[in-house]
Formats: C-alpha cells, structure tokens, sequence
C-alpha cells in the first residue's frame, strides 16, 4: 500500500474542485470552482494547471483526453476524477478543519465567526 | 468570481496566427487541453494573450518538474563543466560556466518539451540523443560568439574545444542513452491500467532496461580493453608499478562488472500471452529484482570500477608520502562521481518503488 501523500491548502482546494465539478471537472470549470471556493479571489488557470498536474504525480486524481470538442477549436478537454487515495487525503483534510474549527470556537466561542 | 464562457461571443476564435504562437509555447504533453481551455476563455484577443502568458510559466515548470530530476540535472551539468569544458583547467571558473548553464537550461526545456507519449518510450533514442548533443553544440558555438563578441578573455580554451567537448559530448550521448529523459511509463503514472496499457508498459520497461544493460557491459568492456591496450602497446605510458596496478585493477574491474551485469542482471522477459494478474505479478517482480540488484550497486559495481581510477589518483602518495603534493583535486572529483551516481541511482529506486506501490494499487483493483 502506497503510503498517504500529505496535501496542501491549494492542493485541497483543487481536489475539492475536482469533487464539486463532478463528471464535467476539467481545466476551465475546476479553475472556476477553485476560485468560489476561495472566496472569490483571484487565482491563476496556471496555478491550476500545476496543482493538478502534481496531484496526478502523488496519485491522488488521474486524468484523461476527451474527444475534440468542436466549440474549443477541436480541441480535447483533459477531465479529471478524484481516485481512492485522493477521496481518503480530501476526508482527513476535512476532519483536520472540523478539529481546528471546534477547538477555535472553544477558544474565541461567537468571536470566530464575527471576528471580534 | 470565475471568468468563464459566458460572457464569449458565439463563434468568437482567437486570431489563427496567435493561437499558433501559443501553440508553439506551450509543451507538448499538456498542449491539447490548455490551448483548448484558452480557447474556451477567448474573449479579445488582449485577453487571450495576457490569458495564454499568465498560463505559461505554470505549465512549463509543471512540465519541467515532471521531466527533469534535479539529481540527473547535476550529474549532466558535472559532466560538461567538468569533462566537456574542462572547468578546472580554465583560467576563470567563468568560462566553462556560461556554457554549462545554457546548455544544461537548454536540455532541461528540452525534456519540458518533449511529447510523453503513454505508449513505448522513445522509438529513436539514438537519434533524439543525437539532438540533445546538436543542442549543447549549439549552445557552445553561441556563448563562444558572444564571449568573442564582448569577453574574449572569456573564450573556452583550445584544448576544451579539441578534447574536451566531444568527449564531453560522447558521454552526454551515452548517459542520454541509458537514461532516456522520457520516462519509462507515462506520467503521470496510471494506477488503473488495460491488459494493453500493461503490455505496451512492460515491453517499453523491458526495452530500455535491455539498452541500459547492454550500454552498461559495452562501456565496461571498453574500459578493459582500453586499459589492457594501453598497458601492453604503450608501455612507456603504463611506466612503473602504480601505473601498471592501476591498468591492470582498471582492467580487471572493467571486464567483472561486464560478466556481473550479463550473468546476474540479464533481463527476465515477461513471456507473451499471460493473463492480466499474471502479467502483473511477473512485472512487479522485474521491478523489485531491478531494486534488490540496484541496492548492491556501489559494491559490486562502483567498487570494482573505480578501483584502477582510485589507484591511479592514491596510488603516487601512498607510495611516497608527501604532505605537500596530496592528490586533493583527484581525490574530490572521484569522491564527487561517485557520490552523484549513487544519489542518481536512490532517487531511480524511489521512483521504482513508487511504481510497484501503484501496481499493487492496480493488483488490489483487480
């Protein structure tokens, strides 16, 4: 068994990105999910890009070519689906945020979500 | 907010002539899909542009983290200062410098750029080696009409240019052969795998583990034939008895790594007309065996090999001792080529396991 790759907080983002867009994840709409998911920041298609490609590397999602699509030039899109490894490092991300979100309610109580 | 397609005019296309441009620009394996979501963003040709070169830098370092091993990176950058523009002989560290750093830029955009094809490896390695060399070439002629141009105290020696460079070029060549830039299964690499994606995976393995052998006893036998003609035909060169034990080791270890490597490490072919687990099984075996020879590597192959060099660089000292003329420069270099191959050879074997750890992956989807 291939040991647990450690992801960061973009590479989260991404995965969780791939997991929204479902069976139509590829470039543009995980681009635009990614950036919702970030609160409507700014980020980079090539930061998307580059993520992708090193989640693909650590074996978390894999990729492959669609058949041309006419309205992209006759170009293909490369989709994108979350694999076993990916599900299990996006459900450890999420149960870390649910601890450092109850212990930061514990400690700051209605002050974490208004911010005072 | 995402800027999607939305907000396109129906029909709209980036100028041909642009998307050409970003063609070109952008590397091979991921060409398809990112011009194609360019394509799918076009709004103004402005926007495709500021689009097309925010995308770039990304997708090519992406591209060159998948291509390129920074040990590898090192070890070809050693061998043209070192070997190719003699940079311990120059006059200034500067001078073999320039031309190491833009050759070794060059190849690295090189296998950035290089189509990674999921089939077989390269079908011509011989050839594309053969281009990689035209490269640094190319690379040498342009930094030698620049430092003419503007520094000619920075201008390579003759002796580089003569000696130096095309042997620097053929060791280029051969490395280029035994370690082909484009990796051995496609990367990424898959852990859902059809019965002809695992044939064709194994086979291009098989391939380039039969070069890699081959490569590995034709040089080993060179390096004993040479060592012997010279101590036989040229005996003034081959004067005195360090000189005649380091011909003699150097022979010797060349001709043992050559029967090591054909007896111990011939290739187990996968046979033809197995089932997919079997296939499989038979593969992971190749691999793990490829890993358990590698871990000896540094004793039964280093040792043997660099013994005759190591005797040629300690040899004079320990015959007559003096602290003023200690072979340190040797010394180094001897100790810096071996501590590159082994690094080379462990960031190999991580790569191995990392793939026997996806086909068990694979072998456990079965």
């Amino acid at each position: 068994m291939a040991p647990q790759a450690s992801i960061g907080q973009f590479e989260q983002l991404v995965l969780t990105a791939v997991l929204q867009c479902g069976r139509n994840a590829y470039g543009v709409k995980i681009h635009e999910s990614v950036e919702t998911l970030s609160g409507g920041r700014s980020v980079a298609l090539g930061a998307a890009y580059a993520t992708l490609d090193r989640l693909e590397d650590k074996g978390l999602i894999s990729s492959w070519l669609s058949d041309p699509t006419p309205e992209r030039g006759g170009r293909s899109k490369r989709y994108y689906r979350l694999e076993i490894d990916g599900e299990r490092a996006l459900r450890d991300s999420v149960l870390t945020a649910r601890r450092i979100c109850a212990a930061a309610e514990e400690a700051w109580g209605e002050g974490l979500w208004t911010g005072k | 907010m995402g800027r999607g397609p939305v907000d396109r005019k129906i029909g709209a296309q980036p100028p041909e002539n642009l998307e050409k441009l970003v063609r070109w620009l952008v590397p091979a394996a991921c060409r398809e899909h990112v011009v194609g979501d360019l394509n799918e963003r076009y709004r103004s040709p402005g926007k495709y542009l500021v689009d097309a070169l925010c995308v770039l830098p990304f997708v090519i370092a992406s591209q060159v983290r998948r291509s390129s091993s920074l040990p590898r990176v090192i070890v070809r950058a050693f061998v043209l200062w070192y070997g190719a523009f003699l940079g311990m002989r120059q006059e200034s560290w500067l001078v073999a410098t320039l031309p190491t750093l833009l050759a070794t830029v060059a190849l690295i955009l090189r296998d950035a750029y290089r189509p990674t094809a999921p089939s077989s490896p390269s079908p011509t390695p011989a050839r594309e080696a053969a281009v990689d060399i035209v490269l640094v070439c190319a690379c040498v002629l342009l930094v030698e009409t620049g430092t003419a141009l503007w520094a000619p105290e920075l201008l390579l020696s003759r002796q580089a240019l003569v000696f130096g460079v095309p042997l620097g070029c053929v060791v280029l060549f051969i490395l280029r052969m035994q370690n082909p830039p484009r990796s051995i299964w496609a990367t990424p690499a898959a852990t859902s795998l059809s019965y002809a994606e695992l044939v064709t995976e194994v086979r291009g393995y098989e391939a380039v583990w039969q070069r890699a052998l081959r490569i590995e006893i034709g040089m080993s036998l060179a390096l004993a034939v040479l060592a012997a003609l010279t101590w036989f035909a040229f005996p003034w060169i081959a004067r005195g008895p360090i000189a005649q034990l380091g011909f003699a080791t150097t022979a010797a270890g060349g001709l043992f790594v050559a029967l090591l490597v054909h007896k111990r490490w011939r290739l187990q072919r996968v046979p033809d007309g197995l089932s997919f687990a079997e296939t499989l099984a038979r593969y992971r075996h190749t691999l793990e065996m490829r890993i358990e020879h590698s871990r000896t590597y540094v004793w039964w192959h280093l040792v043997p090999i660099f013994l005759g060099p190591a005797v040629f660089v300690l040899g004079p000292f320990l015959w007559h001792p003096r602290p003023t003329e200690m072979p340190v420069g040797g010394v180094v270099t001897l100790a810096v080529v071996i501590v590159m191959i082994v690094v080379v050879r462990r960031a190999s074997l991580n790569k191995y396991q990392q793939r026997i750890d996806q086909l068990g992956v694979v072998a456990e989807k079965q």
